[in-house]
């Protein structure tokens, strides 16, 4: 999380807060792919994202934080703070935003999830991790020219279909 | 001293699809030319592989432009020299037949989609490389949609993309890092360039200039790295308006043209995509983006192989935490594929309070009755391929789904709204051509009612939404009226 980055997002310092809990939060801690300390920068990738969104985006994502910071007490039922959580309390509500009956919350918590995973795979060594990228055996690339519709090729196809 | 910053025959506004193909014909034909584009100039390698960077040079809004209503739908057009050319996945579709036939039949657009378009699709065909996507690198996504449709017995094919040279690299949406997709940022912009067009980039045109009912220039504000400043371009001959179906009736209308259907008859493609999870490889990093479709015309959508970026891919796994983590460590098993509708719905476009553009366009039932078939129908694909999860991402269903009877069993019988992810990519009409007056905003040579020399020339002149993918017929149309406009430029010369 850089000074720049912070200085660089249309939030006020509280909302920045909230930013860095509510991020990390869908990766979560555990099994399979992890986000090792320190490699991935959430707010530059906020910040990023922030920077070309239109206003309505940018007026929907402050809103997704505060439903988020305050789902422990819409959504949990519990009068407590999404920092007071644990990692797992914190994922699981998310994904409990991420499915919930109402459109608007569904989509805010997407738009959350989508800067997240755009701030994580900004960083290359988490792509490499991920098996994304590995290639189909026997399809290895290599250059080559692939053939054009030529007129006079147009004009083949049409005499041979007549 | 002139009271122009630059002077020139036409000025054209924006270069995606319509502007860059304006500028191939009329630069070629020996007029001179500025290209104005709101968006930057990147080259090939200034193209970063990831999709937060990617996506902030060259998309509009990132992505999150969106339809003003409770169910937003996010409005998907590239903002950089090449527009939405320079972002999509170069599929090439020649304007199907019947919809040439009703062009020319209800809207008396003969003159356009007559034989003029099948020569200029010949030509254009030839200048950007068209052909089939071949197999070494069509990469796994594309090919398990193959295996799927050859299992079902449907019509799939191979996509027709105007990729020269492509080496399979799956980056189609952040900008191809080689260059081999002939967008019109390394195609017909540069080839204009080379024949004297002058390119601004970064810079809004805030109006046409009209005098006395003809158009004579433009004013815009230029930002960049030193800082913002006014221009205005003269134009000798006319204006070319070329700023997509959203934006051209939006400076059409701050330029004090009027017509009653200005910014009406918005139209689209709204897609919606399910993800597959299978356990042998698939790979969505190798590979044409989009390399494999199955059409169904006949009942309103076209199915098509979409390789996301793994940002993307990420996101759309379900869950938050520990679940999630598990999926995104095999995030080499997934494919995704989706249905690209063509809906009957007709929305508007107005100037608006957010982002300067208000969008009202809903789907009707019927509309979201074919996204309901066409997911059902890649569910099903998914099965017949071998996955062993899908996720349809249909808020009435279960997130996770793992067979093809329970597929059918909880798919509901009608779609909400707010049920489904909508996207739309393909944005169609709002200054409509057609030969009667009271129909069109432009007449059948694209020219704008109301107004001399001044043109528009972008999909937002279709009257109709096509069904497949409008690259091709948008730079077919313009191809057309710009020969037929240079023609009579010369002749006006001549006399």
């Amino acid at each position: 999380m850089t000074a720049t980055a912070i200085e660089g997002l249309p939030l006020t310092r509280l909302e920045v807060f909230w930013a860095g809990l509510v991020l990390p939060s869908f990766a979560g801690s555990g099994a399979g792919f992890t986000v090792r300390e320190g490699e991935v920068d959430y707010l530059a990738g906020l910040a990023r994202f922030m920077g070309a969104a239109s206003e309505k985006a940018k007026l929907g994502i402050r809103l997704a934080f505060l439903l988020a910071v305050t789902a422990p007490v819409w959504l949990g039922g519990r009068l407590r703070g999404f920092s007071s959580l644990g990692a797992e309390e914190r994922s699981e509500l998310l994904d409990r935003m991420s499915r919930h009956r109402v459109f608007f919350v569904r989509e805010l918590c997407l738009l959350l999830k989508l800067i997240a995973c755009m701030a994580i795979f900004r960083a290359p060594s988490t792509r490499e991790r991920t098996g994304y990228d590995r290639a189909t055996p026997g399809a290895t690339p290599h250059r080559r020219k692939l053939p054009v519709l030529s007129h006079a090729a147009a004009e083949l196809t049409e005499e041979r279909a007549a | 001293m002139s009271r122009w910053d630059d002077e020139v025959d036409f000025v054209i506004v924006g270069t995606g699809a319509g502007g860059a193909t304006a500028a191939r014909v009329l630069s070629e034909a020996g007029f001179s030319l500025a290209l104005v584009e709101e968006g930057r100039y990147l080259k090939p390698e200034d193209r970063p592989r990831e999709l937060v960077d990617a996506m902030a040079m060259a998309v509009r809004g990132m992505a999150t432009l969106a339809t003003d209503s409770v169910v937003p739908m996010p409005l998907l057009q590239g903002k950089c020299v090449g527009g939405s050319t320079a972002i999509n996945s170069g599929i090439v579709w020649r304007m199907p037949e019947d919809v040439r036939a009703e062009w020319a039949s209800r809207w008396g657009l003969t003159g356009l989609v007559g034989e003029a378009m099948d020569d200029a699709y010949a030509t254009i065909e030839d200048e950007l490389g068209v052909g089939p996507t071949e197999a070494p690198i069509a990469g796994g996504n594309n090919l398990l949609m193959a295996r799927a449709a050859t299992q079902l017995g449907l019509p799939g094919k191979v996509i027709q993309r105007n990729a020269r040279g492509c080496e399979g690299n799956g980056r189609c949406l952040q900008g191809c890092p080689v260059g081999a997709r002939q967008s019109m940022e390394v195609s017909y912009v540069p080839r204009a360039i080379e024949r004297g067009a002058r390119l601004v980039t970064d810079c809004h045109v805030e109006r046409v200039l009209l005098e006395r009912g003809r158009a004579v220039g433009v004013r815009g504000l230029v930002r960049d790295a030193s800082g913002s400043r006014r221009i205005e371009i003269g134009a000798r001959r006319g204006v070319i308006v070329a700023a997509s179906a959203i934006f051209s009736p939006l400076l059409l209308a701050r330029s004090g043209v009027r017509h009653p259907l200005l910014g009406e008859r918005f139209q689209a493609h709204p897609g919606a995509a399910i993800v597959g999870r299978f356990d042998e490889d698939v790979c969505m990093g190798f590979g044409a983006s989009q390399g494999y479709e199955v059409p169904m015309r006949e009942r309103g959508y076209k199915l098509e192989a979409l390789s996301l970026p793994p940002d993307m891919l990420a996101a759309r796994l379900p869950g938050a935490g520990r679940d999630w983590q598990t999926r995104v460590g095999e995030l080499g098993r997934y494919a995704q594929w989706g249905g690209v509708v063509r809906m009957e719905a007709l929305g508007r476009v107005r100037a608006g309070l957010f982002d300067g553009v208000s969008v009202r366009y809903e789907p009707t039932r019927a509309d979201l009755a074919k996204v309901r078939d066409a997911l059902l129908l890649v569910g099903r694909m998914m099965f017949a391929a071998g996955a062993k999860e899908i996720y349809p991402g249909i808020a009435s269903m279960p997130e996770i789904v793992r067979s093809e009877a329970e597929l059918v069993e909880r798919m509901p019988i009608e779609l909400a709204r707010p049920d489904v992810h909508l996207v739309a990519s393909h944005l169609f009409g709002t200054t409509c051509a057609s030969a009667d007056p009271s129909r069109g905003v432009v007449d059948e040579q694209l020219a704008v009612r109301g107004a001399r020399d001044l043109y528009v020339m972008d999909a937002s002149v279709f009257p109709t939404n096509l069904g497949v993918n409008p690259q091709h017929s948008i730079m077919g149309v313009v191809w057309a009226a710009s020969k037929a406009l240079a023609a009579r430029e010369h002749a006006r010369r001549a006399a």
